[in-house]
């Protein structure tokens, strides 16, 4: 899976592209995973490139987050197409997770 | 080339896993030694027939016949020209009438210009493996077929159907004092194995802590906390919802954690979503859980179910979503009659255009019936 990743002072934002399930969700994984054991605890996951995420994808984006929380860190959200958007609501991690508007907004929640 | 390599059917015959080559109209060709050894079949009595007819008999674990056309690994694979990714589990029946528990993999056989010509299919007994999983299944069971509670003012039934031989789901139903019950049906994420261990973890919690319901919300936030300690390193959680239903008071208390809105069928057929946000159980503490409070009128009916009851689409990939499940609910002509759940799970499967559901389904159903049915 194709993840850019962008940096702006401590934060990482990382941008995956196309669809996170079960043939990507590994490799997410051990991106997300190797950014944060390499320090980072502040994290965007920017979501405007993401076509899919399923149950899987999204247990991978609760492992990051609960290790950024374990240092004191943050995980927040961004630009998330409807319907992942939806995934996110339905399930209620947005109680968890912060979702922004933005990449703009969602530096201002750290 | 050494000896060993000189004859494919020699190796083919010392494997343990069962297999044989069909051709492209599924007749069989080659039937192994081994297939011999778990089937019971001889050569003989099944090469040159397909092996749809009356040879294997490949169901699934709930029964269904897997013979035909879309649902027969071997065949798909023929069609789709692909190797199984993922083993399908079957049954099949020996020669002497056993249904055998088998994994089944399929793969296309091509010619030296590619096209499909034939398919071969492996087999591993997996009887052992299943006699474990169906003491598990009887563990399981008995956590979750405790007797229901029985007051002339209510009605309370209940629908467990495990995608695999154990599940995910859980739920459970217990008198608190002379008016008020306290339930909860609760969805590990995932299915299998490993949610079904959690559901065991559910079940000593709710033990533990029932009482609470008397106040869902904090009910909600105690198996939360406990859940966190649970769940430790391990990513996962759990959805669910909450509640306590008050004869006297007519009314029902309810708290969401992730879980998908309960829906109110009142005795006119009009259904009510009855949203009640919160975080899912287990993944942090201190977080917030709300209580929704609904009247309830003589004949009004709340259904709790586990997304696997409505997250199901259809060929034309259109999910059928919480209000198409009340739909089928109502054409079911569900308020004279008590919810049949054969004829829902069939109504399912026929919007699913599956051969079975994709994920646990549960469904709790509480019934108020009204004060004069009191003693």
């Amino acid at each position: 899976m194709e993840i850019v990743e962008k940096r702006e002072n401590d934060i990482c934002i990382l941008t995956p592209v196309g669809r996170l399930d079960v043939n990507t969700s590994e490799s997410f994984r051990e991106h997300l995973l190797q950014v944060i054991s390499d320090g980072t605890k502040n994290i965007i996951l920017d979501c405007q490139s993401l076509d899919y995420i399923s149950s899987g994808g999204l247990r991978v984006v609760l492992e990051g987050a609960k290790r950024v929380w374990q240092m004191e860190g943050k995980m927040v959200l961004c630009s998330l197409k409807e319907y992942i958007k939806e995934v996110f609501e339905v399930i209620q991690f947005d109680a968890f997770l912060p979702i922004a508007e933005t990449v703009e907004e969602a530096l201002k929640k750290f | 080339m050494s000896d060993l390599l000189t004859s494919a059917e020699v190796i083919l015959d010392c494997l343990s896993d069962g297999v044989y080559v069909c051709d492209r109209e599924r007749r069989i060709v080659y039937w192994g030694k081994s297939a011999e050894r778990i089937t019971g079949w001889r050569p003989g009595d099944v090469v040159d027939r397909r092996c749809l007819e009356d040879v294997l008999c490949h169901e699934d674990k709930d029964g269904h016949r897997l013979c035909g056309e879309e649902h027969c690994p071997l065949h798909r694979s023929m069609v789709t020209g692909a190797t199984t990714t993922v083993p399908v589990i079957v049954f099949a029946r020996s020669k002497d009438g056993r249904k055998i528990p088998m994994q089944v993999t399929a793969a296309p056989i091509r010619n030296e210009s590619g096209e499909v010509i034939g398919g071969v299919e492996t087999f591993r007994d997996l009887s052992l493996t299943l006699q474990d999983l169906e003491r598990a299944k009887k563990i399981q069971t008995q956590t979750l077929e405790q007797d229901l509670p029985a007051d002339p003012r209510l009605r309370f039934s209940t629908f467990y159907l495990p995608h695999d031989i154990v599940g995910g789901d859980y739920y459970a139903v217990k008198q608190l004092d002379e008016d008020r019950y306290g339930f909860l049906l609760a969805d590990m994420e995932g299915h299998g194995l490993a949610a079904a261990l959690y559901t065991m973890q559910l079940a000593s919690v709710w033990n533990q802590h029932f009482q609470l319901l008397t106040n869902p919300a904090g009910f909600a936030a105690e198996v939360n906390k406990e859940l966190v300690q649970i769940f430790g390193r391990v990513v996962t959680f759990a959805t669910a919802v909450c509640g306590v239903v008050d004869a006297r008071a007519r009314k029902v208390s309810l708290t969401g954690a992730g879980g998908p809105p309960p829906l109110i069928i009142r005795p006119n057929q009009a259904f009510e979503k009855i949203e009640c946000p919160g975080p899912p159980l287990g993944v942090m503490e201190d977080v917030p859980y709300h209580e929704q409070i609904v009247e309830l009128e003589p004949g009004d009916s709340m259904l709790l179910f586990s997304d696997g009851a409505f997250e199901i689409r259809n060929a034309r990939d259109e999910l059928l979503g919480v209000d198409g499940l009340a739909k089928i609910v109502r054409r079911l002509d569900y308020l004279k009659n008590q919810l049949n759940m054969d004829e829902l799970q069939e109504e399912l499967l026929k919007f699913s255009n599956e051969i079975r559901l994709q994920d646990d389904i549960t469904i709790m159903e509480v019934r108020y019936l009204g004060q004069h049915a009191s003693h």
